[in-house]
């Protein structure tokens, strides 16, 4: 070997080891950014060359850089990910609707519900004063205004998850755009036969951030781009990107969600249950909101029923009869939003009908009895529960549903934590490795320059001999 | 195993957010003193509670309407404790003008106290509390007497039920206490038959009359002490129901508050745990291996 190789030799190691520090740096710089896999530089020996009987090594070359990107763990990521953010919307969503039956609803429908009848009792025991029938009105007033203001309410919110949806769609096209577009910059960069680790990380925080909307599966290509499925249908395919929309159901008026396909586009709604926020904004608007709401107008539509069919037998005490109490609803869908007091009874105490004669008036107070033991009727679940235990059955159910998705959101974050645990000891970056690697490719820059000095003393040496 | 920066990073923030999360919980219940506040704290206590609410307020219904009945045949009883005053007055007046000693004049001057005494009664038969005439059965909005002693209201009574299978009658019929509409002595009769003994100097219809206010006194007793037992009935009930209330304000306490001494232990040990949870986020970062080399 001559001394002119181990000059050679030793700037191979330097460059060797200063890329190696390179990549180090890369990592340590990028420890936190999200999709970031670890990268490392592999390094082989140059070969050897015969020097006279020997094999001589010719040392050190940087090969190339690899990512320790590790699609099956990063696919498990997605799909907790999907997972973890539906039930984390739900038990948004259900802590937001908790909070408008705060206290177990003291002070709302259930308490106005027994302060109605209880104002028919006290009818009942004085059927004649003016101030208990201002009462009845006063709480039939009280009653249907906390039914109003509720459907009102769970009709805001059913819009306002509405908005959600078409807002995360729109979140969804911005992604896949930007994946497409990194499809194409990567396919582009590797088709020179490198790697574009840079670039997949970007891309994979992109898929990462999908998958918060809905259910996501991945496939690679050859090519180095990925084909996304987004609820089982391709949204993503090497450079192009199938927009999501959102489609008014012309029955419920609320937004369904549609993939374009060409120039059509088809419902996906229901391939994207279980999994991101789209889904837990769907289940809310359609299942938690609606539900209550069909809840209410049962309640409040029976309650209307059973009072009228009472009061309008009755007689008030002007001597009137055949008037309702509540202004007449022709169906269940609605009624609590439109429950008011009739035009004809409204502002009139004499019409409340505590009577069932009109001789009987002003002190028969049978009907008033009757209105009032509507309290203890059956008359609710095909005659099974009372009015309270209907409402009292609501808001429990409520509250096991929401207990249920908090549960169901810690279960989550633990799997999710767990798999996010196993892709970042894959290919996360541990900074106690690249301290470590820092000092190693330092000490090997180090040896390295120190070998190159010796060479030039022997160099010097030589050259002095002449 | 490859412990990773943004691994331990999650795990230290996971920690403080749980620990905070438990902090925020134990600081609610502790500063409201109540355990339940949403249906999710307890979807079964939140039931029973609301059922339990529904029930007290049911039972503070029931002692209003008790309370309200009692003070209605309080006044019928002291109406009826006024017609007994007047009819022994009457008693008194027929007893001392049966006297053979008593003149005509005389016995014709006591018939202007007869006919107040008569005007006496028909004002205790026109008793009311607040707008409801005890007397009048259920034509409580009016006098159910004219001046004259004319019944104008019914043979009904106004039942108020009080609770399931408890009812009072909280009024009665005058017809029946003042003019013997279901038996008995018409007692304003009696009184005027009393006043023409007088007025015409008729001994044996004086002599009558005694026995007529003894008749009419009797039949007044035997309607208070009915009401009576009424008022008894409705304040034994009162009691009961009151006993009951404290009952079920116990059980809704003991669902929905806080007990308090644990609610402050548990605030405690969360905030312990808070703070931990921060210490060692921060002890985790000064052992940064950068800082070695």
């Amino acid at each position: 070997m001559s001394l002119f190789n181990i000059l050679q030799h030793s700037s191979q190691a330097l460059m060797s080891s200063g890329k190696s520090i390179q990549v180090t740096t890369n990592n340590v710089a990028n420890a936190n950014t999200p999709g970031y896999a670890r990268q490392s530089l592999t390094l082989t020996t140059r070969g050897t060359e015969r020097s006279g009987g020997l094999l001589l090594g010719m040392g050190v070359s940087a090969q190339q850089v690899s990512s320790a990107y590790d699609g099956f763990s990063q696919g498990q990521v997605y799909g907790r990910l999907g997972e973890y953010a539906h039930a984390g919307s739900k038990q948004a969503a259900f802590e937001s609707i908790e909070s408008m039956f705060v206290d177990g609803d003291a002070s709302g429908i259930g308490s106005s519900l027994h302060d109605f009848f209880d104002a028919f009792e006290e009818l009942e025991a004085n059927p004649s004063l003016s101030g208990s029938r201002l009462r009845v009105l006063q709480a039939g007033e009280n009653l249907a205004s906390f039914f109003n203001r509720t459907a009102r309410d769970l009709d805001a919110r059913q819009v306002h998850a509405d908005n959600r949806v078409v807002a995360s769609l729109t979140g969804v096209n911005n992604l896949t755009t930007q994946i497409a577009e990194l499809n194409r910059t990567i396919k582009e960069f590797e088709a020179g036969g490198k790697q574009a680790h840079d670039l997949r990380s970007q891309r994979t925080d992109l898929v990462e951030q999908l998958s918060e909307f809905g259910p996501v599966r991945t496939e690679d290509g050859s090519d180095g781009t990925l084909r996304v499925l987004f609820g089982g249908h391709t949204i993503v395919e090497g450079g192009k990107a199938r927009p999501l929309s959102a489609v008014q159901d012309p029955v419920t008026g609320f937004n369904d969600v549609h993939i374009g396909m060409a120039n059509t586009s088809f419902r996906i709604t229901e391939s994207l249950e279980g999994s991101g926020k789209i889904a837990a904004a769907i289940y809310e608007r359609d299942t938690v909101l609606q539900g209550m709401e069909n809840s209410l107008d049962e309640l409040a539509f029976t309650v209307h029923q059973e009072v009228n069919n009472l009061h309008v037998t009755g007689f008030g005490l002007d001597g009137v009869t055949a008037r309702n109490f509540f202004s007449t609803q022709a169906t269940v869908a609605g009624a609590a939003a439109a429950l008011t007091i009739d035009a004809l009874v409204d502002g009139n105490p004499d019409a409340v009908a505590a009577s069932t004669t009109l001789a009987g008036i002003p002190g028969d107070n049978s009907n008033a009895r009757a209105l009032a033991d509507l309290a203890e009727g059956l008359t609710m679940t095909g005659g099974t529960k009372t009015f309270t235990d209907f409402y009292a059955g609501v808001i429990s159910g409520l509250g096991h549903d929401s207990r249920l998705a908090q549960q169901e959101t810690v279960r989550l974050e633990v799997q999710l934590e767990a798999v996010r645990s196993v892709r970042d000891q894959a290919s996360a970056v541990s900074l106690e490795e690249e301290a470590l690697d820092l000092v190693r490719f330092q000490d090997s820059y180090q040896a390295a320059a120190r070998v190159m000095n010796v060479a030039k003393e022997m160099l010097d040496e030589l050259l002095n001999i002449i | 195993m490859r412990i990773t920066a943004v691994q331990a990073f999650r795990v230290r923030l996971a920690n403080m957010r749980t620990a905070a999360r438990q902090h925020l919980e134990a600081e609610r219940v502790a500063s409201s003193g109540r355990r339940l506040q949403r249906p999710s704290d307890d979807p079964v206590d939140v039931q029973r509670a609301m059922l339990i609410r529904a029930h007290r307020a049911d039972l503070s219904i029931a002692r209003e309407k008790a309370a309200g009945v009692t003070d209605e045949l309080l006044v019928a009883d002291q109406s009826m404790g006024g017609m007994i005053d007047a009819l022994s007055r009457l008693r008194e007046i027929a007893v001392q003008m049966s006297n053979d000693i008593m003149t005509p004049e005389a016995r014709l001057n006591a018939v202007v106290e007869v006919n107040d005494i008569r005007d006496t009664v028909i004002r205790l038969g026109n008793a009311h509390f607040a707008d409801k005439h005890i007397f009048g059965g259920q034509q409580i909005g009016g006098d159910p007497f004219d001046a004259a002693g004319n019944y104008l209201g019914d043979a009904n009574s106004l039942d108020v039920q009080i609770d399931n299978g408890l009812t009072i009658e909280s009024t009665l019929s005058g017809g029946d206490l003042l003019r013997g509409a279901s038996g008995g002595p018409d007692i304003l009769q009696e009184i005027d038959n009393m006043a023409t003994a007088l007025g015409t100097n008729f001994a044996a219809g004086i002599n009558a009359s005694m026995d007529s206010m003894d008749a009419s006194i009797n039949h007044i007793s035997n309607f208070r002490a009915q009401v009576g037992s009424r008022m008894r009935v409705a304040e034994q009930f009162d009691v009961h129901l009151s006993d009951i209330e404290v009952s079920v304000v116990k059980d809704l306490s003991d669902i929905e508050d806080a007990d308090i001494l644990s609610a402050f232990s548990e605030l405690q040990r969360s905030q312990q745990s808070y703070e931990s949870a921060m210490q060692i986020s921060v002890a985790s970062r000064t052992r940064n291996i950068f800082e070695l080399i």
